[in-house]
C-alpha cells in the first residue's frame, strides 16, 4: 500500500468509532506506525476532524422544534406492542404452547424480569401519555377514576420535578399505572406502579435495585402494597438523583 | 424522539441549507415514523430508519425542485444564505455549513454522516443506498475539498455555482 492510498483510507477512519481491526484500517494504521510523515499527517487529520465534528454537532437546532414535533405526533394511546396485529397473530399461534408450558413453568411471563424488560421497552422510544398534565394530583385522580393503582408514593426528588402525564397499562390482565416526569434536558423518567400481589417474585425491598435494560436504566423497589419501577435514559447515577431519599412521601 | 431529533435536524439542515425546510423535513420524517414506524423497537434500527427516510425525503424534494424551480426573489438578488443570521455564536457551525454547501451534493450527505458520527459505515451505506466503498471514497474526496474551503477562509467568497463534480 502506498502512502497516498493509506492517506485515503485513514481520511475516513474515525478513531473510537470505527473498528481498528478492520483489515483496511489495520493496514493503513500499521503503515502510519512506520512512516513518520504519514503519522504526522494522521495526527493533524484527526485533530482537524475533531474540530469539524464539534462544529457539526453544534449546528443549532431551533428551540421550538421539539415541541413542534411532539405536537404533531398523534397522541399515542397505550399502544402495547404485544397487542398489535402482528403480535396478536404470533400470540395466537403461541397460545397453545404457552398453555402447555404453563403446566411446567409457573407463569414465567409474569415474572418481575419480564415486567421490567417490557415496561422499559414500552417507553424506550417516543411515548405520549394518555393524560398530559403537569399536575401530579390530576394524574393521580385520573388513575383513580380509571380504577388503576393510585395509592402510590413519589420520592421527594420526583415531587420537586414537573409532571408530564400519566397512562394506564394493562399487562397480562394486570393494571399498571404509569407516571411520566420531566427530568430536564429533554429527558423523561417513567414510574410504573403495580400491586405487590401481581409480581410475587419482585425484590421485596425498599432499597432500589438497579438494572440496565437495553439503553435504559431501571430501579425497582417495593413499598407498602406497591412495586415501583423507575425507568429512564441514563446511568444508575442519573436515576439515583430521583431516589435521593429512601423515604417516600405522598404528594 | 428525544434521542434522534437533534442529529436528524442537523443532517437535514446540512443537506437543505434552509432552516425552515430542515424543520419541515424533520417533522415529515417523524410524521412518517408515527404513521409506519412505531413498531421499531431496536434503537439502532430506528435511528438508521429515520435517517434513511429523511434522506429520501430530501432527494424527493430536490427532484421536485428540478421540475419546479423555486427561486425566492431576495435569494437570487442578494445571494444571501437561506440560514437566518440568528446569533453571532452560530457562525462557526454555520461557516462549516456554508463550506459544505459549495460541495457537490453527492459529497454532502456522506460527509455530514461522517462528522455526526452517529452511524457505522454499513448504516451510512444503507441510509444513502450506496456501496460502502463509494461512501468511503466520497468522504475522502469530499473532506479534501471541505477542508480546503474551511482552512482557506474561502467560504464566503465562493458561489454556489462552484460545486465540484464527484469523480
Amino acid at each position: 500500500m502506498d502512502s497516498q492510498r493509506a492517506k485515503e483510507i485513514l481520511s475516513y477512519y474515525r478513531p473510537g468509532r470505527d473498528d481498528r481491526a478492520d483489515p483496511q484500517f489495520a493496514a493503513a494504521l500499521e503503515q502510519a506506525r512506520h512512516d513518520p510523515d504519514l503519522a504526522r499527517w494522521l495526527e493533524q487529520q484527526t485533530a482537524l476532524d475533531a474540530v469539524l465534528r464539534e462544529k457539526f454537532k453544534h449546528i443549532p437546532v431551533p428551540a421550538e422544534l421539539r415541541k413542534t414535533l411532539l405536537a404533531q405526533l398523534p397522541a399515542r394511546r397505550v399502544v402495547v406492542w404485544w397487542r398489535q396485529s402482528a403480535f396478536r397473530a404470533a400470540a395466537a399461534a403461541l397460545a397453545v404452547l404457552a398453555t402447555i408450558a404453563s403446566f411446567w413453568l409457573l407463569h414465567p411471563r409474569d415474572t418481575f424480569d419480564t415486567y421490567r424488560q417490557q415496561m422499559a421497552g414500552l417507553v424506550s422510544g417516543e411515548y405520549e401519555m394518555i393524560l398530559k398534565s403537569k399536575d401530579f394530583k390530576e394524574i393521580r385522580d385520573y388513575l383513580a377514576s380509571q380504577g388503576w393503582p393510585s395509592e402510590y408514593a413519589l420520592t421527594p426528588a420526583m415531587q420537586r420535578l414537573e409532571a408530564e402525564g400519566g397512562s394506564i397499562i394493562k399487562w397480562h390482565g394486570k393494571k399498571i399505572s404509569l407516571v411520566c416526569v420531566e427530568a430536564g434536558q429533554d429527558k423523561d423518567i417513567f414510574l410504573f406502579v403495580v400491586a405487590r400481589s401481581v409480581l410475587p417474585d419482585a425484590p421485596a425491598t425498599e432499597s432500589p435495585q438497579f438494572a440496565g435494560v437495553g439503553g435504559m436504566m431501571t430501579a425497582a423497589w417495593t413499598s407498602d402494597d406497591n412495586i415501583y419501577l423507575l425507568a429512564g435514559h441514563g446511568s444508575e447515577q442519573f436515576l439515583r438523583r430521583y431516589l435521593s431519599s429512601s423515604e417516600l412521601e405522598s404528594p | 424522539m428525544n434521542a434522534y431529533y437533534r442529529p436528524l435536524y442537523q443532517f437535514a439542515l446540512s443537506l437543505t441549507h434552509d432552516e425552515a425546510e430542515a424543520s419541515d423535513m424533520t417533522q415529515q420524517t417523524f410524521y412518517i415514523w408515527a404513521a409506519r414506524g412505531y413498531q421499531l423497537r431496536d434503537g439502532t434500527k430506528a435511528r438508521t430508519w429515520l435517517f434513511t427516510t429523511l434522506h429520501r425525503e430530501v432527494l424527493q424534494t430536490r427532484r421536485g425542485h428540478r421540475r419546479f424551480p423555486h427561486y425566492p426573489l431576495d435569494e437570487v438578488s442578494d445571494e444571501l444564505p437561506c440560514i437566518s443570521p440568528a446569533t453571532g455564536d452560530r457562525l462557526d457551525a454555520l461557516s462549516v455549513l456554508q463550506a459544505l454547501r459549495q460541495l457537490h451534493v453527492s459529497y454532502q450527505a456522506p460527509l455530514v454522516l461522517f462528522y455526526l458520527g452517529e452511524h457505522s459505515y454499513k448504516e451510512i451505506a444503507e441510509i444513502l443506498d450506496l456501496p460502502i466503498g463509494t461512501v468511503q471514497s466520497r468522504i475522502a474526496r469530499g473532506k479534501i475539498q471541505l477542508q480546503r474551503m474551511v482552512s482557506g477562509g474561502a467560504v464566503s467568497a465562493m458561489s454556489a455555482s462552484a460545486a465540484v463534480d464527484p469523480k
